[in-house]
């Protein structure tokens, strides 16, 4: 019996030592093979923004080539813009489509593609331009709740355009009327005997008031803070200003209606709706809001790696090394410059700021190196996304009001639905 | 350690005598104001004599009384009332002004309770969308019904409350399932917010898309919807609601000061603060929809009224209580004065907006008086 114990013993052991001379090697093996994959792969935020950047590309190629205006829409009006989409005429529409845009591209002619073009890419920077917003001001205030219209920036522009409408505005110039053909000779005659600065008179208001918004705001809670910002105070006071504001407008609105000036109506109108109905974006337009946005998106991008650090709270960032005062400052002075162009050019698009933050954490987690680009990435997918369903709807009007009510009830669902399997608390 | 009669009462001595002059002020104050409101005739600067004032409203009462005992005249008081010059105008005004003040403190006890139940400094009843709602249901009926809509009252009461409902069932719904087993408040909460972003959205963008003549209409309408005061029963329910509404507030004033505590402590000393919580939720959304659709667009009063008695009462919530009723009476009816001279081109700015516009001075000043208090 003894024997066989130790027999049974022996084989026992051996088989032991033969797994774990297998488990020796296979790790001597995998640690090497580890570290050269590891070295030469990239982290799986990294991925995700590749590829989210050819999505961006694909879709911005798809919405400039093969998406006509009204493709799906049965409330065109049948004289002027009406076309029975059969197969054979969107294959000519597409063609010519092409062809223009390629002409347009090597010798720069003066066709309606243009504005196609142009409006496009603004409408992808303004996406872009309120996600890195959000997702830096959620960081800075470690509130999830938080978004680029707290501290503002939205009401005061529009206390600004409409100071402008009121006051400002030659109506005689301006034709909104959509009901006019914009492309008419006379109409675009026009508009090129205006310089840049009258034909952006209004975004320049909007500016402006957006600037002083702010600046009021945050000099509240400067003030209440007694020489620090106070960040309750700024969200308290953004959201009466807000309140506040929206329902002057409101009565502007009103006041404005009753009165003689048509035009005037229609512009207060697209002010509070957005600019999208009024006419399509040209590239001085594109150049104008192009170049703060992307120069701010260039400084989120950099400031990514700190915003990590505020993540744990002012005073153990400050215990890190950083200059919390100053980095909040300079966060603040960013994201309202990228939200006051998105403002004075396209008009509110609420929610945006507020919801692509909480996708991109779903999706690379709350690192904000990788979750600022993601963030904005999104952002301009889903305005482009949009903007095209809006643009072969025939309902470009609308893309403001889509943006907002599609964002909400995408944040709504996000809440319901993921929130429940966290333990953690947001941000 | 249950709190026994004496013991209450003593404490109740010892709060009136703590702030007996603050209660002199403020009776003082609301008693020259419901006079000035009386006497104000609504058209710039013109008054009538206080004694006017006051014999047409006893005139008004005696018929109301006389009339509930069937001993009312018999050509209905016209000959008690042909003395009288402005004898309609002036009930129409005590009327609008009981309305207002009652509305007031309604909005004040509401934004009190969800304060100090939420233990958040900017909690109020309109984050959850039921302001928005009452716009929304306005934008509705005008739709719907066109210049019809002034004719209406049951249906206007139907579609606010059914919406103010339905908002109600979504966010505790909502906050019930987004928290799973930890459901709490602040989820309710968030989704409140998302909820009221989404119906601003749609209010705002659906009155940029209507035609001129139905966006006046909507205005009118929603700046004039207060003014219905032909219908007696308006006054009725705004008070019967709120009293049905605020009893249970009342009966549990002590336990909210416990509420206020971290959950563990609060639950030590005997309360359930979750239950507590979830009931100013729904009364606080059901009283700033009552008092909105009555008083006009002053859910802001809900927030700055807290803020303001609570650096003038303490933090107390048994003194609050009583302290914010009083003020949020007062500057609803002092608001609803000042509304009376403020013109644009012969177009009397409305209550809404001049609340609105006073609401970030007076919420600075408050925080720059008294720190802890708002903290």
């Amino acid at each position: 019996m003894s024997e066989l114990k130790d027999y049974q013993e022996q084989k026992k052991r051996a088989e032991l030592d033969s797994k774990i001379q297998l488990r020796m090697e296979m790790e001597g093996r995998n640690i090497f093979q580890d570290e050269t994959l590891r070295r030469h792969r990239m982290s799986s935020g990294a991925r995700v923004i590749v590829v989210l950047s050819v999505l961006l590309a694909v879709l911005l190629a798809v919405s400039l080539t093969v998406v006509p205006y009204g493709l799906f829409s049965s409330a065109l009006d049948s004289t002027d813009l009406y076309l029975n989409y059969s197969a054979s005429i969107y294959r000519d529409v597409v063609l010519a489509r092409v062809e223009a845009l390629l002409d347009y591209v090597t010798t720069g002619g003066s066709s309606t593609v243009q504005f196609v073009i142009f409006t496009q890419i603004v409408v992808i920077l303004a996406g872009m331009a309120l996600s890195a917003s959000g997702a830096a001001y959620q960081g800075v205030f470690q509130n999830p709740m938080s978004s680029p219209t707290t501290l503002g920036v939205q009401a005061g522009g529009m206390i600004g355009g409409l100071i402008f409408i009121c006051f400002f505005a030659d109506t005689s110039l301006f034709v909104y009327n959509s009901d006019v053909v914009i492309y008419a000779d006379e109409l675009i005659a026009q508009w090129r005997s205006q310089t840049i600065w009258q034909l952006c008179a209004q975004q320049l208001f909007t500016l402006a008031g957006c600037f002083l918004g702010v600046m009021l705001i945050v000099g509240v809670a400067f003030l209440v803070g007694r020489g620090k910002i106070n960040t309750v105070a700024l969200m308290l006071c953004g959201s009466v200003f807000s309140s506040a504001i929206s329902q002057v407008s409101q009565l502007v609105q009103y006041l404005v209606s009753i009165g003689e000036d048509e035009n005037k109506a229609t512009m207060v109108t697209n002010l509070l709706g957005g600019r999208f109905a009024a006419q399509d974006f040209a590239w001085y337009e594109a150049l104008l809001m192009g170049i703060p946005i992307v120069l701010g998106l260039a400084v989120l991008f950099a400031l990514g790696k700190k915003l990590n650090v505020m993540v744990f709270g002012a005073d153990d960032a400050r215990t890190m090394g950083l200059n919390v005062t100053t980095f909040r400052n300079l966060i603040i002075v960013v994201c309202t410059i990228l939200t006051a162009v998105v403002m004075s050019f396209c008009g509110q698009l609420t929610m945006l700021g507020f919801m692509m933050p909480h996708f991109a954490r779903y999706l690379v987690g709350p690192d904000f190196r990788y979750l600022v680009p993601v963030s904005t990435l999104l952002g301009g997918i889903t305005t482009l996304v949009v903007y095209d369903v809006c643009y072969m709807t025939g309902m470009t009007e609308r893309f403001n009001m889509y943006t907002g009510v599609i964002c909400s009830v995408m944040s709504v669902l996000f809440i319901l639905f993921y929130r429940r399997n966290r333990h953690a608390d947001w941000a | 350690m249950q709190t026994g009669l004496e013991e209450i009462r003593a404490l109740r001595r010892a709060d009136r005598a703590e702030h007996r002059r603050l209660w002199v002020g403020i009776w003082l104050a609301m008693l020259c104001a419901f006079l000035f409101a009386l006497c104000h005739r609504g058209i710039g600067f013109g008054f009538i004599t206080p004694l006017e004032a006051l014999r047409s409203v006893g005139t008004f009462l005696w018929l109301k009384l006389a009339g509930l005992f069937s001993r009312a005249p018999a050509d209905g008081g016209a000959s008690l009332t042909a003395a009288l010059p402005h004898y309609a105008e002036t009930v129409m005004r005590f009327r609008s002004a009981l309305l207002m003040m009652a509305g007031g403190a309604a909005l004040a006890l509401a934004g009190t309770v969800y304060q100090t139940a939420m233990r958040n400094p900017m909690a109020v009843p309109t984050m959850l969308g039921v302001s928005s709602g009452v716009n929304l249901a306005q934008l509705l009926l005008v739709i719907e019904y066109g210049s019809a809509v002034y004719q209406l009252t049951t249906t206007r009461y139907i579609y606010n409350y059914g919406i103010s409902i339905a908002i109600l069932l979504i966010v505790l719904l909502g906050g019930k399932i987004a928290g799973g087993k930890r459901a709490s408040v602040a989820d309710m909460l968030v989704v409140g917010t998302v909820v009221n972003r989404l119906i601003n959205i749609v209010v705002n963008y659906l009155r940029t898309e209507l035609d001129t003549e139905t966006l006046t209409l909507l205005q009118e309408y929603s700046e004039s919807s207060y003014n219905t005061y032909n219908q007696f029963y308006n006054l009725g329910i705004l008070v019967g609601v709120s009293l049905l509404l605020l009893l249970p507030i009342f009966l549990m004033r002590f336990s909210y000061n416990a509420a206020s505590f971290e959950d563990g402590d609060a639950t030590s000393l005997g309360v359930c603060p979750g239950a507590m919580r979830v009931y100013g939720l729904v009364a606080g959304a059901l009283l700033t929809t009552t008092a909105m659709l009555h008083c006009g667009n002053v859910g802001v009063m809900a927030l700055i009224v807290p803020h303001l008695c609570r650096y003038l009462f303490g933090a107390d919530f048994r003194r609050l209580c009583w302290g914010s009723a009083a003020g949020g009476a007062l500057l609803m009816l002092v608001a609803e004065i000042i509304s009376g001279f403020v013109y644009f081109e012969d177009y009397q700015i409305p209550i809404g907006n001049i609340v609105s516009l006073a609401a970030l001075p007076v919420m600075v000043w408050v925080m720059l008086r008294e720190r802890r208090g708002w903290e």
